[in-house]
């Protein structure tokens, strides 16, 4: 399981990648996030939409009310101009991390 | 007897207890909690159980409406400040143009002519009123809502001031001299009245501006309040969500 501070610190680059792939809604985002960490990622479901509305004013993604296939009105999230900025930004200081460890971790895992 | 529906309409009273706001985000988590419900059926548990692991997962609502107004508070106070700053400096800049216009065209008498001045100053109108078209746009919130028809309000009460035309000054009086003037005193009163004929035909307008003028002046200075009326009633159509008022939630 991960920690508090990691999963917050990464909820908003997963959310701007998964929306980058095309507009979803917040139950299949966390269903996604808890599938692609082999559920080691476990937000609490709710928490998921403070940063959803967060993102949204700050104007990084759009939302729109639509209807799913069993008739359920659902709200979807997609991405937006600014938005896919916040991701390349964000991106680069994940890849950064990630490249600090790699070359830090070499010898222990390779 | 569990009834779903009944206790779904309970957890709607919690969360609302707790101030989460209805339709936006209260609706949102209830149609996930909902799909999270459907979900834990199918896989074998029965209502009452999940119910109880989808609500588990969503989280407690004093929790929820603390990260719910931490957004409100990080961005919508920044927020509004800077639409109330642009506001202030839109409609400032708006009238300070219109006056330069007037001193332009309209000082003394009424003669419009284009030159680089005017061109400031038109350019001034046209940039006050598109940046103004998108801050009436943004103005979402309360605060700056409030604002900016606080501005829309004094820009088109001065545009109502200023709709009467211009006041020409009586004409100079005729001078009356009376026999018992001394040859002094005489000579004194025609001098007076000829200092105030001068004075009057270099400073006061002997013509008034043409009504298009000072009409176009009027509107222009309340079109902002036009761009508010339009964008707050698109906000507030919008705001309501297609949830709201639907079969989903049994009336109590």
């Amino acid at each position: 399981m991960l920690s508090k501070e990691l999963v917050a610190a990464s909820t908003e680059p997963v959310i701007l990648s998964l929306l980058s792939g095309g507009e979803s809604y917040g139950y299949a985002l966390i269903q996604e996030v808890k599938r692609l960490s082999g559920d080691k990622i476990e937000w609490t479901d709710g928490m998921i939409y403070p940063v959803l509305h967060r993102m949204e004013e700050e104007g990084w993604i759009a939302s729109r009310w639509g209807q799913a296939e069993n008739g359920r009105k659902r709200k979807y999230y997609s991405l937006k101009k600014d938005g896919k900025k916040a991701l390349e930004r964000q991106r680069e200081q994940w890849v950064t991390v990630s490249g600090v460890f790699k070359q830090l971790w070499k010898e222990q895992y390779v | 007897m569990f009834n779903l529906e009944q206790t779904i309409a309970e957890w709607r009273r919690q969360m609302l207890a707790a101030g989460i706001k209805t339709p936006v985000p209260l609706e949102e988590l209830e149609i996930h909690l909902r799909e999270a419900i459907e979900l834990h059926v199918k896989s074998g548990l029965n209502e009452a159980e999940a119910f109880q692991a989808a609500v588990e997962r969503i989280g407690r609502a004093e929790q929820l409406q603390k990260e719910f107004k931490k957004v409100k508070k990080d961005h919508t106070t920044m927020r509004a400040f800077l639409l109330v700053i642009g506001w202030l400096a839109a409609s400032c800049t708006l009238a300070y143009s219109l006056v330069s216009l007037g001193f332009r065209w309209n000082f003394f008498y009424f003669s419009p002519r284009l030159n680089l001045g005017v061109m400031v100053d038109l350019s001034g109108i046209l940039v006050a009123l598109t940046v103004m078209w998108f801050l009436a746009r943004a103005s979402r919130d309360k605060t700056s809502r409030v604002a900016a028809l606080l501005f829309c309000i004094l820009l088109a009460a001065g545009s109502v001031s200023w709709l009467p035309s211009e006041k020409i000054p009586a004409p100079p009086q005729v001078p009356v001299l009376s026999p018992q003037m001394t040859s002094d005193q005489a000579m004194h009163y025609i001098m007076k009245i000829r200092i105030e004929r001068a004075i009057s035909s270099v400073f006061s307008r002997s013509e008034l501006s043409p009504i298009w003028y000072r009409g176009g002046r009027m509107l222009l200075l309340c079109v902002p309040g036009v761009f508010w009326i339009w964008w707050t009633w698109r906000h507030l159509t919008q705001k309501r969500s297609p949830m709201h008022g639907n079969q989903m939630i049994p009336s109590d």
